[in-house]
């Protein structure tokens, strides 16, 4: 094993060492020298995190398979770990085989959400590679992204040297295929391989496109520097999902990951409109797996993870046509097993009593809906048309069918809010306890989760201006004032902090991409996470800047002019979610 | 109702897993092998699986036990074979045999453990002498007084003495000196082989973990002599 002696005198003086080991069961370890090309895949955040993501699983087994292809995996390094390294001078390295990842054909990074743009930039530092795609020769890897962010990568640009859009199980095997015929007969120059890639659907190689901006640092638009670039980059999509590989045996944790179970995608998708929702529009058009094909996945994933549960996922699972029956015929197979079955967040409007009796197997649990406003306007507004009474029967259903434990997730800051939605919030939490505690002696316990708004690309809302910090601490206290008689419902609230930062990236074009390298050289890293997360760092380093990050979250963009992502197209033209952002605008007239 | 002991080894790979981490790790291996594992009455059942004395996270290990109820008959061979086939590498099975229902469990049978400490650090080799002395001046006292931090944050004080059977010099390993040491471990009270060892070299931060590389060598009945938990020739009988 690579770096191992180095190694040996770090892990013992660090917080769950067994992250930067691998060596989990059905974890692959392929000879280097037996393949044409070398991945490693990078999610910036911890093992616990990152092993958890599904995205994860489907590429590390998909490439895995390939017989000229190796994928190994690098986390994010937690504080006390890199501290050590860099104190030791040891490199990123691969879980797989301990070699620095500086040494792979190519380093991808997954990415989830904008508040880990940081530690990409740290995980870099840590690799050994400079930072600007203009900086790397033919000896270090190309940096790739995926995942939903990659839909406004602008912020990033100038560190990657690709990014895909869309679906990646049948992208990325062509992305590496055309990588090892190109390599040989560009000999290594990297523009003339970036050009031969950028002919591949979803491939947007963001040197080839130079941004301008006019007066009074309005953004004016994108132009192209390369004839191998397209004028829009179109997202990919598996059309046929039935017949697309899924992970059967994905790596099972040595230490308990936050989402420490076997996950069976449902489709993918989904059909609702919600104005606020990106991943509505970018996994778009619904393709489902048949109950055939997910009884086998299940069949299969069981045998070889040997989990005790299975999430049965998507983006709204209780749409999935036959949810119920499906539950029932996969309980009735694995009845010997003790496996259990779960599903993600749930629909209110299609929830059923049939459901709750299905899932309810005598075990601990609760139960997940996400009604996001409280009242019925408000709703209508970003589009999530269910109503009051949706839930207290989806509720009243699950506490006749056993249920004692329910969350509900909101958000504060929606377009068109008022005083009147948020105390709607209370006022519905509480009616909803009055009725299900009615004819009920059991103890029944309700969490809330508060999160902000944050307008997100290609959604009808991008245009919507974020609601500002010290209005948005003023709605929370205001909900939890009125919250803190009733001692049965617990709140939660996401800070209006990293909200604000999110919400600044999300919009974000290149401008940040210095911005953001400034910040991580002060220190940033891990902002999604409270313990590290410093937002005066990050206004400091604006100050530094000249740049003032409420221009990109505070502002309503003019829904005439030019988009930084405009030339990244999802999927819905621009034209369906200008007619949405309006017809919020007239829902939101009592 | 089956109850079977096993045997297993730990090798560096997995030397930095928790308890819990192992308990699980076993459980799923036993799921993928198909054994129909007997399970707890109740909300939410759980295998009746146990680990003997949790072995400390960065250790590595030659012996250690396990027991589990199966709610079927099955071979003490056929079910080594099928579980060793299931575990990653770094964790070995040694032997499998049948276990009678009224035998007292593991943990209240197995009450010493043995490891082996070997010098990691090659930057800084404390003589021999000097070990041997700061080893027999500790031993000499009546009182071994370890502080650590119970569940409230609270320090609390107690005295380890009793649970050092025996602490002695091997022959040097590869990077300096190794111990030999006899610690009570189970229900009746235990010492961190680590928290021990930080005894020998106090004024450093947590040397035990960073001067040290341990091996625990088995798990044992101990009385007058020391007997392993497993009857003689455990494996032939797995295999026969």
């Amino acid at each position: 094993m690579f770096l191992e002696e180095q190694l040996e005198t770090l892990l013992p003086f660090v917080q769950k060492p067994a992250r930067y080991l691998g060596n989990e069961w059905n974890a692959v370890k392929k000879d280097h020298s037996s393949v044409a090309v070398r991945m490693a895949l990078a999610f910036p955040d911890i093992y616990e995190v990152g092993m958890s993501n599904l995205g994860l699983k489907i590429l590390y087994e998909i490439i895995n398979l390939h017989p000229r292809m190796l994928m190994e995996r690098v986390f994010a390094p937690a504080a006390d770990m890199e501290a050590l390294m860099r104190r030791e001078g040891v490199p990123l390295f691969a879980l797989e085989s301990a070699r620095p990842v500086r040494e792979f054909d190519f380093l991808g990074f997954s990415l989830q959400y904008e508040l880990s743009y940081s530690n990409i930039l740290n995980m870099l530092d840590l690799a050994g590679i400079p930072l600007l795609s203009k900086d790397r020769g033919r000896e270090e890897p190309l940096i790739i992204g995926g995942g939903p962010c990659a839909f406004n990568p602008e912020p990033l640009a100038p560190f990657f040297d690709l990014f895909l859009l869309g679906d990646g199980e049948e992208a990325l095997p062509e992305i590496l295929e055309r990588w090892i015929t190109l390599s040989c007969e560009a000999s290594g120059n990297k523009e003339r391989i970036l050009a031969g890639l950028a002919g591949l659907e979803g491939v947007y190689i963001p040197g080839f496109y130079r941004p301008s901006y006019g007066a009074g640092g309005l953004f004016q638009g994108i132009s192209r520097l390369h004839k191998a670039a397209p004028e829009a980059v179109r997202k990919r999509v598996v059309r046929d999902l039935e017949r697309a590989p899924y992970p059967l045996a994905p790596v099972v944790p040595n230490i308990e990951a936050v989402h420490d179970r076997g996950m069976v995608e449902l489709f993918r998708g989904c059909s609702r409109g919600c104005r606020f929702c990106q991943a509505g529009i970018i996994y778009r058009p619904v393709r489902r797996r048949s109950p055939e094909r997910v009884k086998q996945i299940a069949r299969e994933m069981l045998q070889a993870t040997g989990y005790e549960e299975l999430s049965l996922a998507s983006l709204s699972s209780c749409d999935y046509p036959g949810i119920d029956t499906l539950i029932g015929s996969l309980h009735a197979e694995h009845a010997a097993e003790n496996v259990r079955f779960t599903l993600p967040s749930l629909r209110l409007d299609s929830f059923s009593v049939e459901l709750a009796q299905q899932f309810h197997q005598g075990r601990r649990g609760s139960l997940t809906f996400a009604p996001e406003a409280g009242t019925e306007r408000l709703r209508r507004v970003i589009g999530k048309n269910i109503s009051d009474d949706d839930l207290f029967t989806a509720v009243g259903d699950a506490v006749a069918a056993g249920w004692q434990s329910f969350k509900l997730y909101f958000m504060i800051g929606l377009p068109s809010e008022e005083d009147e939605d948020v105390r709607g919030i209370a006022a519905l939490c509480e009616e909803l306890m009055r009725r299900i505690s009615k004819n009920q002696n059991r103890r029944i316990r309700l969490a809330i989760s508060v999160s902000t708004f944050v307008p997100k690309a290609h959604t009808p809302f991008q245009w919507e201006p974020q609601l500002i910090m010290p209005e948005v601490r003023r709605r929370q206290k205001l909900l939890r004032d009125l919250l803190r008689r009733e001692r049965r419902i617990n709140m939660s609230w996401h800070d209006a902090e990293n909200s604000f930062l999110e919400a600044v990236f999300a919009r974000g074009d290149r401008r940040l991409a210095p911005l953001l390298e400034r910040a991580w050289r002060s220190g940033c890293r891990f902002d999604g996470w409270s313990e590290h997360f410093s937002l005066q760092r990050w206004l400091d380093a604006f100050d530094e800047m000249g740049i003032n990050p409420e221009d990109y979250a505070y502002r309503r963009l003019d829904e005439t002019a030019p988009l930084p992502w405009d030339h990244l197209y999802s999927g819905i033209s621009k034209e369906i979610l200008i007619r949405e952002y309006r017809r919020a605008r007239q829902d939101s007239l009592p | 109702m089956n109850r079977i002991r096993f045997r297993y080894a730990r090798g560096k790979e997995l030397r930095f897993l928790s308890h819990l981490d192992m308990l699980r790790l076993f459980q799923r291996a036993m799921r993928r092998a198909g054994l129909p594992l007997a399970y707890t009455l109740g909300f939410s059942p759980r295998p009746r699986l146990s680990l003997a004395a949790p072995l400390p996270v960065g250790a590595t290990a030659s012996r250690e036990y396990g027991e589990v109820y199966l709610a079927d008959s099955v071979a003490p061979a056929s079910f080594a074979r099928r579980l060793g086939e299931q575990l990653p590498g770094g964790l070995a099975l040694t032997g499998a045999v049948t276990v009678a229902a009224d035998e007292p469990p593991l943990a209240a049978e197995v009450n010493a453990a043995l490891y082996h400490a070997f010098w990691r650090d090659k930057s800084s080799v404390p003589r021999a002498e000097a070990l041997r002395e700061s080893l027999d001046k500790l031993l000499a006292q009546p009182k071994i007084i370890i502080r650590r931090f119970n569940k409230r944050g609270k320090v609390t004080e107690q005295n380890i003495r009793a649970f050092v059977f025996s602490a002695e010099l091997l022959p040097p390993g590869e990077h300096g000196p190794a111990l030999r040491l006899l610690l009570q471990v189970g229900s009746k009270g235990g010492v961190s082989p680590f928290r021990f060892l930080d005894q020998l070299l106090p004024g450093e931060k947590n040397p035990g973990e960073r001067f040290w590389r341990l091996h625990r060598q088995g798990l044992y009945i101990y009385k007058e002599t020391l007997v392993e938990p497993f009857p003689e020739g455990g494996e032939k009988k797995a295999n026969g």
